[in-house]
């Protein structure tokens, strides 16, 4: 499986499938039983990881903020770890606050307090603020509201446009197949399919790419 | 940026906002403990003792028995006494103490060789009785010393001798003094400075438990809102990252351990202990707190960081504190230069004894045992730190099971 610099890739997959563990491999979280691993030219947790590791951004699934720091507060921290001054990290802090969307208000209050669309929104703007060349996004949208899923789809658009990479894994296709360019199939484990949208489309004679994953996986037969 | 400092204003933050566990750990010890002594001292001091003369004698031995025993029983500390002197037993029924003068009891005083009797009966578990009847053997002496002089005098006339009766009815005096460790004399403040010493010892207990709790929080709160993850994925390095937090706890813990061993002090000083602070025996214990904090931090980062799940974290610090109190509460009664050999030996082998020693023998004026086992401290934490940023890897902070 490989992924190419600019585009996005999904990694679809039911519960349990093996996409997060597919991502923390990736990322050098978890050692892999077996094969090779190359992020950015580099294997994950070798030498030079990590310089790499400052272009990479990534947002776990079901990662939460810390509750009793604010929203700015959660940002400056993220911030002043990628950043080489203070005034960097101010910057990135102003640049995420835009990209989350909160309200200045919301950003002073404790984030424990915030609902799960406000949360999810914060992290991904602190996971984003650096601008990565590599954004690795485990369940984006997962469990939230109409608002926050389109606020983070639109978002994942913009910043694909300024060249940055995104692998998404998702369970929930219809909402990341406006921003795929291409997807992998991940069942019990295994890729069963790798490839653009459109391939997908064709292959499994589908509308869409819910669809297409739904055969692909036997969940129609 | 420094993902140290980054890591440590972070911790610093999220820990300090943590209102329900600084209650716990640090105001509630700070203010239930002394809180506690009032409130059992003042309980103690409001109850009222009854004790109950029954005079059956009348005489004048009974008469100065009973002003001695008003004495004795206005001079108890911390207690009321109600003293009825009665004509009959049934008059004393209800009373803690019941004192029986019989009959013949000034006549048995006044002869040369009579016996008198004074019958005491208490009531069984009630610890104030107990000091009542302390007053009352008091009491019971005095005049007991007073008839025998008078005795002596009297067999002195009749014998045509001229002796000094104290010197006869006391002919082995026996002087009391306190001495060190090493042999040198001590003064009446030594055994005062002693209890302190014991009681310092205990309070490196408080040092133990913020410690595990703020650790424990460090990590395992990280892996339960899956943040550890993201943070690993920072440019901070692991070391960076367990350094930030084991610092940030080690500031909260050491400032809880201060806290809450003082307000144990207070406990002890309200309830009437009288504290003896020496020079080497505090800063043996300021020592002791700052690396005990070390210690716990770095065993509480290998638990957290090492457990398979977030029970086992828990059971794995509550195993620490279980050995923490054992170790410390030991020294309330234990003496450890009087324990066998393999005992001491098997003792050292827990981090913790080393923070004992320290106070315990600064106490006992011995300052180069006393530092080495500072210094032992100071190698055990730096070796736990070692062992912990070794024995901490990612894969083990991300899987929760």
């Amino acid at each position: 499986m490989s992924v190419r610099e600019g585009e996005v890739l999904v990694l679809a997959g039911l519960n349990g499938a093996g996409k997060s563990t597919t991502v923390r491999v990736l990322l050098g979280l978890l050692k892999p039983e077996g094969g090779t691993v190359r992020v950015l030219g580099v294997e994950p947790g070798g030498r030079g990881w990590d310089v790499a590791k400052r272009f990479i951004g990534y947002l776990p699934e079901d990662a939460q903020p810390y509750a009793r720091l604010t929203g700015y507060e959660n940002l400056l921290f993220f911030a002043r770890l990628y950043a080489s001054s203070e005034d960097e990290a101010r910057e990135m802090v102003e640049r995420a606050a835009d990209m989350s969307g909160l309200p200045r208000e919301a950003l002073s209050r404790r984030a424990g307090g915030y609902s799960k669309g406000m949360k999810r929104r914060l992290l991904l703007a602190a996971t984003l603020m650096h601008r990565p060349r590599l954004a690795v996004l485990d369940e984006p949208t997962s469990g939230v509201d109409v608002v926050s899923s389109f606020r983070i789809r639109r978002l994942i658009a913009s910043l694909r446009g300024a060249g940055t990479t995104f692998i998404i894994t998702s369970h929930e296709l219809r909402g990341v197949e406006e921003v795929a360019d291409r997807v992998a199939f991940i069942h019990e484990g295994r890729v069963v399919f790798e490839g653009s949208v459109g391939e997908a489309l064709d292959r499994f004679s589908a509308s869409s790419l819910e669809e297409a994953f739904v055969r692909a996986v036997g969940g129609l037969a | 940026m420094s993902g140290f400092r980054v890591v440590l204003w972070k911790e610093l933050i999220d820990l300090s906002r943590d209102y329900k566990t600084i209650a716990y750990v640090v105001l509630m010890p700070l203010i239930i403990l002394p809180a506690v002594a009032l409130f059992i001292g003042g309980l103690y001091s409001v109850q009222t003792i009854r004790v109950a003369v029954v005079d059956l004698d009348g005489g004048e031995g009974a008469e100065v028995f009973i002003s001695y025993l008003e004495e004795e029983l206005d001079g108890l500390a911390g207690v009321r006494v109600e003293l009825l002197v009665a004509g009959s037993l049934e008059e004393a029924q209800g009373s803690h103490v019941v004192i029986v003068i019989p009959e013949g009891f000034t006549e048995a005083l006044a002869s040369l060789d009579g016996v008198a009797v004074l019958e005491v009966s208490r009531q069984a578990g009630v610890v104030a009785a107990e000091q009542a009847v302390q007053a009352v053997l008091r009491a019971a002496s005095r005049l007991e010393s007073q008839v025998a002089v008078l005795r002596v005098e009297e067999l002195a006339v009749l014998a045509g001798v001229e002796v000094d009766p104290r010197g006869l009815l006391n002919p082995l005096e026996v002087k009391f003094a306190y001495h060190t460790a090493g042999g040198a004399p001590a003064g009446a403040e030594a055994p005062a400075a002693a209890v302190t010493a014991r009681i310092l010892i205990f309070s490196l207990f408080f040092v133990v438990n913020p410690a595990l709790v703020f650790m424990s929080d460090a990590i395992v709160g990280e892996r339960e809102r899956r943040t550890i993850e993201k943070l690993l994925l920072a440019p901070a390095s692991l070391r960076d990252i367990l350094l930030g937090k084991a610092a940030a706890s080690v500031v909260l813990s050491t400032g809880a351990a201060v806290a809450d061993s003082i307000a144990l002090v207070a406990f002890f000083a309200i309830s009437g202990v009288g504290l003896t602070l020496a020079a080497p025996v505090l800063a043996s214990w300021l020592a002791s707190v700052v690396l005990l904090v070390f210690m716990t931090t770095a065993m509480a980062a290998v638990v957290a960081a090492r457990s398979e799940s977030i029970r086992s974290a828990q059971a794995g610090s509550a195993l620490l504190m279980i050995i923490a109190i054992i170790v410390f509460s030991s020294a309330l009664a234990v003496d450890y230069a009087s324990l066998p050999t393999p005992v001491q030996t098997l003792l050292q082998v827990i981090p913790f004894t080393h923070a004992a020693l320290a106070v315990y023998y600064a106490a006992l004026g011995d300052i180069l045992r006393s530092t080495i086992h500072v210094a032992i401290q100071a190698l055990l934490s730096a070796a736990l730190a070692l062992a912990a940023a070794r024995l901490v890897d990612e894969e083990r902070l991300v899987l929760v099971r």
